[in-house]
């Protein structure tokens, strides 16, 4: 068991490594002179060359590779070109604010997409399934900006029980305050997996139903509502469980489009716009930040799912 | 988001009846069926659109901004006063056209790397894992926008963009395949005929493994047109004056106490789309695990 | 403080000059006030005024009055259409947005109002040399700024010297190429030189890089936001907020003889998106939102809220690089102008919200000297298409513009950008659209032959500043990269003489230079439109300088 683990945590060590070269190669191939965004243009020249070469853009490609790394990792975030301000206390602030959300969409998410999916499971080709599978279909065909323009107008426009406009103005996040903010915005990103993890849950649910183990305890003789409730659930939840924490951490950096939408200041928002404005500390920054939360999380979806699973071997 | 099929797929199916007679059993298949027309409608409306739309895409009514739909504008007019109807007909071409177009270079890419990666295995198949995991880590979306922000937004661009993201899933999906494939007694049979790696690779695993990849291509052509319209609505998609569904949402939202109909009609139409491919791919996966 | 009685006659007779002018109807009584003011004699020029005319304007200013009854106390959130961005160095901004920030916190030494008229500031009034290459600057006295420190003329040297320091790289620099240096007559006296005679000089200290800071300031604004300005800094987060505070002991007094600002703060909070800032407004957390005319149906049914509007000086703009293919022929560059309709620019993307233009930047009725009005160009297909055939493109030509990406803009580059396109095709005049995020890093390169920019352009103070900025040979901001020494001497001359109607008909060949044989096109000039709460006494700027100094609230 802790070789397993173990052999897991050097393999995200290698993904990692190869993310930051990824990372790295890309803000490598951006169109940007670094030192013209920064003085701007009406600045001479010479200064740019000066800035280039105190700022060492002029060194050799693997010592500025290993540099940005040690920065990195050593929490020296440098400034943002489009801000103007330190990139870290943002990103750690934009950081909380859609882990807020993701928490929020996934507490939406857990208790429905379970229940249907097993419902669905054992309803195995029958109506409850059909109709639950051909929901989830359409959930998950569904662009997440066009579910949010749906209940923006239904909630804000029609019923005026929601505001569609979620932006804090600069304050910290306080459920107690915001709460009325948060709640379109994670029904969206709810909206948007609840059809994934359902379809997750009723595949388990099958597979479990249909193992030996089940069956031979339903032939013995024991209860259905038992059998289910103390055998099947146990194990079909497993998977499903296992694959939330990966979407939690995935949500943290997945939510760009409905952070935009809604106004809501997030990592996700925080990166496009970096991107668009080709901001490059800041574009290093936060998708370092964001995939590594997530390849992270998948490890720790794997290690759980094998603490959990008494059926996988370590090899 | 990966959602891929894998659970689903992971067993390669072996040709029993010709092509034409298994798509000819197919239409029994609600589901199927169901995907199959919404997609031939928008092909349909691709190929047609020029000849039945009543405006240029760029031609714009002075002053007519964001009308309601009406005779001659029956999905109204937008910010520009141009024709709303016209856009979204003549937007369905590239939406057809750029998802299929390219999840094919995905594939191609994706099977590549796969085969290679499957069947070497050691330590090149760890490397090549290894990356694919780091791209897979993205967020789809935050891929696409760093590709697009190092190369800029064009057609050609944004299909770049999609196969890149696209590639590794499909590379995993086959060298999974692969793995599988790899201990079969006919490719030992092969290996042992002193058959060259290409002829075992591409003559014995791939035409096994072809059918899962071609249903996984299908969902992801669903993916790809989210995408595509994704990146639309966030600005970094295919430039104007093409008209482009996400952009038009984007651009029509504002717009929703006045006209909902500007937002909501292309909004749709993406559903529409990745609705059916979803549903094509869906049906296929199904009947294809009944036939096993 | 010594005089300079031969100036102060000579200023006399220009006055007088200039009131004979206006008396024979050659410039308009807006002008003749404007001159006088700029040659810091206001009052000497209402004294000209018949008695009548003195009632009017009386008149006028009672009726504003008895509106007038502020009230204090009252936040006002203000949204911007862009983010709260952080810079060093208000020397250095090139975009007006950032530079409200500044206003607030800072003041100038002259300031153009709402109406455009020049108000006196921190200068309390100002004199030109009779060789007018020296102009002398009375300063206000009993000014404090933020951090404790007296105004004297100290900082005014201070900062003049600075923002001509290359080294500063400001846009002022350009703009105002003519000023030398700033030297220090005695505590409240500064001398301010010109290497030629400049008319519009005193314009030129409202340029918003030229906000006056302290001699001790260290540089680094937001870590040491200094000025004498009606607001403090309280909170800033880039990118999403920027709150400022009620100064106490502001000089300004408002109507009510106590100290103004009347607000007791003022924030400004990013709101890229409309239809964010239009959920706000419905629940009642903004005060103040920039508009999409667009929107006007869905703005006016807003309860609660007026919607208004400002015509502008601020302009669309395509650029055809002087020295790139094909615009090297004029009959290119006038095939392009005759293929636009401009009412249907002013029609289609304003709904009738703005006035046509002329392919030249100086707006009529918006700019000193200018005319009220003027006829441009009308659309000629026909002749468009025999001009590019006698150019040698019978079969048309395929161009590519470059504009400024809608991500960075909210689209408002690429409407007119679409425009444009859509308004050459018919003459064969193909355009491909290239948005371009980094445009501003690019705009004054060359972009090689068959491109045209797409921008846009703020109103400046005078046409001679935006002539100097970007029309001049070698300008800095010559993005058209034009030369046309006839231009450039007859600029020169304009920025020398003093008679105003001189400059009058100078500043119509000028533009007429620029219409006819010039590298932009400018279809026209918008409106500026902003919803605000009924209750907010305030008015929109045509430069989009946000000022809420005597801006208030009805309790």
């Amino acid at each position: 068991m802790l070789r397993f683990i173990l052999r897991r945590f050097v393999t995200l060590l290698i993904t990692m490594l190869a993310l930051s070269i990824l990372i790295f190669g890309l803000s490598e191939v951006l169109p940007i002179e670094p030192a013209l965004v920064i003085l701007g243009r009406e600045s001479t020249p010479e200064a740019r060359a000066a800035l280039s070469e105190e700022m060492g853009f002029n060194r050799p490609l693997p010592e500025r590779y290993v540099n940005w790394l040690v920065r990195f990792i050593s929490g020296d975030w440098g400034d943002s070109y489009r801000l103007g301000a330190p990139i870290q206390p943002l990103v750690m602030r934009r950081l909380l604010n859609s882990t807020i959300l993701a928490a929020l969409a996934l507490l939406i998410i857990s208790p429905i997409s379970l229940f249907l999916g097993v419902i669905a499971g054992l309803y195995r080709a029958r109506w409850p399934d059909r109709a639950i599978s051909a929901g989830s279909l359409l959930t998950i065909s569904l662009p997440d900006f066009v579910v949010g323009l749906l209940l923006i107008i239904i909630f804000s426009w029609w019923l005026k029980l929601l505001p569609a406009d979620s932006s804090l103005r600069g304050a910290d996040i306080d459920l107690a305050q915001h709460w009325r903010k948060l709640i379109l915005p994670a029904v969206t990103a709810a909206f948007v997996l609840v059809g994934y993890i359902t379809r997750v849950t009723r595949v388990s649910m099958i597979e479990v139903m249909d193992s030996p183990y089940i069956r031979t305890a339903i032939l013995k003789g024991l209860p259905y509502r038992t059998v289910i409730i103390r055998h099947a659930l146990r194990n079909a939840l497993i998977a499903p469980i296992a694959i939330i924490t990966t979407q939690f951490a995935w949500l943290v950096g997945g939510l760009i489009i409905i952070e935009q939408l809604f106004n809501y200041p997030g990592l996700g928002s925080l990166f496009a716009d970096a991107a668009r404005s080709n901001d490059l500390p800041m574009i290093a920054t936060s998708s370092m930040i964001t995939v590594s939360l997530i390849v992270f999380s998948q490890v720790i979806a794997d290690v759980l799912y094998g603490l959990l699973n008494p059926r996988i071997r370590f090899s | 988001m990966d959602q891929s099929l894998e659970p689903v797929l992971s067993q390669p199916v072996i040709q029993k009846k010709n092509l034409w007679q298994r798509v000819f059993a197919l239409r029994r298949n609600l589901t199927v069926l169901l995907g199959a027309s919404i997609l031939i409608f928008w092909v349909i409306i691709a190929i047609f659109a020029p000849s039945i739309v009543p405006y240029g895409i760029n031609e714009m009514a002075s002053g007519q901004v964001w009308k309601s739909p009406s005779v001659e504008h029956p999905f109204g007019t937008d910010n520009l006063g141009r024709d709303i109807f016209t856009r979204v007909l003549i937007g369905a071409r590239q939406m057809v056209v750029l998802p299929a177009l390219s999840v094919s270079l995905a594939v191609i890419i994706g099977t590549s790397i796969g085969l290679l990666s499957g069947y070497r295995g050691g330590w090149v198949d760890e490397i090549i894992m290894r990356v694919m995991d780091a791209v897979m880590a993205f967020p789809v979306l935050m891929l696409y926008l760093m590709i697009i922000a190092a190369v800029g937004a064009s057609v050609v661009n944004v299909v770049i963009a999609v196969a890149v993201a696209t590639a590794p899933a499909i590379s995993r999906l086959v060298r999974g395949l692969v793995l599988d494939l790899r201990s079969r007694e006919f490719v030992a049979a092969a290996r042992m005929r002193g058959e060259p790696t290409s002829y075992i690779l591409f003559r014995e695993i791939l035409p096994n493994a072809i059918n899962p990849i071609m249903v996984d291509a299908l969902v992801r052509i669903g993916y790809a047109s989210f995408s595509i319209s994704a990146l639309g609505f966030l600005g970094l998609g295919v430039p104007p004056p093409n008209p482009d569904w996400g952009g038009m949402v984007s651009e029509a939202r504002n717009a929703l106490i006045i006209t909902p109909t500007a937002p909501l009609l292309p909004a749709l139409a993406i559903a529409s789309l990745v609705i059916g491919f979803n549903l094509l791919a869906d049906g296929l996966s199904e009947v294809m695990r009944t036939e096993r | 403080m010594k005089f300079d009685l031969k100036a102060l006659r000579a200023r006399k007779e220009q006055v007088q000059e200039a009131h004979f002018e206006y008396t024979q109807g050659k410039i308009s009584r807006r002008d003749f006030l404007r001159f006088s003011s700029m040659l810091g004699a206001g009052a000497m020029a209402t004294g000209l005024l018949s008695p009548l005319e003195r009632f009017q304007m009386d008149q006028a200013k009672r009726l504003l009055a008895q509106d007038m009854a502020p009230t204090r106390g009252g936040t006002i959130v203000n949204a911007l259409g862009i983010d709260t961005t952080r810079f060093d160095d208000p020397a250095r901004l090139s975009l007006v947005f950032p530079s409200n920030y500044v206003r607030q916190v800072c003041d100038y030494l002259v300031r153009l109002d709402p109406e455009l008229n020049l108000q006196p500031a921190l200068a309390e009034s100002w004199l030109p040399s009779e060789d007018g290459l020296t102009w002398t600057l009375t300063l206000r006295q009993g000014v404090k700024f933020n951090h404790g420190k007296d105004f004297n003329a100290d900082d005014v040297v201070f900062t003049i010297n600075r923002l001509i320091d290359p080294e500063t790289a400001s846009g002022f620099a350009g703009a105002a190429n003519y000023v030398t240096g700033a030297e220090k007559v005695d505590d409240f006296t500064v001398n301010i030189h010109t290497d030629r005679v400049a008319a519009d000089f005193i314009y030129s200290l409202f340029l918003y890089q030229a906000a006056i800071l302290p001699a001790d300031w260290p540089g680094d604004f937001f870590t040491n936001p200094w000025g004498t300005g009606p607001f403090t800094i309280e909170e800033f987060a880039p990118g999403e907020y920027i709150r400022f505070k009620r100064r106490e002991d502001y000089w300004m007094l408002g109507a009510d003889g106590l100290s103004l600002p009347y607000l007791d703060s003022v924030e400004f909070v990013s709101y890229p998106d409309e239809l964010a800032r239009i959920s706000a407004l419905q629940e009642g957390s903004l005060h103040l939102a920039p508009a999409s005319i667009t929107l006007i149906d869905q703005y006016q049914s807003l309860p609660g809220y007026d919607f208004k509007s400002v015509q502008t000086g601020n302009l669309h703009i395509a650029i055809m690089q002087f020295n790139q293919e094909p615009w090297t022929d004029p009959k290119m560059r006038e095939a392009l102008k005759l293929s636009i309709d401009r009412q249907a620019y002013v029609d289609t993307l304003y709904l009738g919200y703005a006035i046509q233009g002329d392919d030249h930047p100086i707006a009529p009725g918006m700019y000193p000297l200018a005319p009220a009005d003027q006829t441009p160009r009308q659309q000629d297909y026909e002749q468009a298409r025999a001009l590019l055939a006698e150019a040698g493109y019978p079969d048309g030509i395929d161009l590519t513009a470059l504009y400024i990406d809608p991500a960075s803009d909210g689209g408002f580059t690429e409407g007119f950008a679409l425009f444009l396109a859509a308004q050459a095709e018919p003459a064969g005049i193909r355009i491909a659209l290239q948005p371009t995020p980094d445009y501003w890093n690019i705009w004054l390169d060359d972009w090689g032959p068959n491109h045209i920019g797409v921008s846009n352009w703020a109103q400046k103070n005078t046409a001679s500043e935006m002539f100097n900025l970007a029309y001049r040979t070698g300008s800095v901001w010559n993005e058209s990269h034009w030369s046309n020494p006839e231009f450039d001497a007859l600029l020169e001359e304009f920025d020398r003489t003093l008679d105003q109607e001189t400059r009058v008909t100078q500043l119509a060949q000028l533009t007429d230079m620029l219409s006819n044989d010039g590298p932009v096109i400018v279809p026209g000039f918008r409106q500026d439109f902003a919803t605000m709460v009924s209750k907010l006494h305030y008015n929109l700027h045509p430069q989009a300088f946000v000022w809420m100094a005597d801006a208030w609230l009805e309790p």
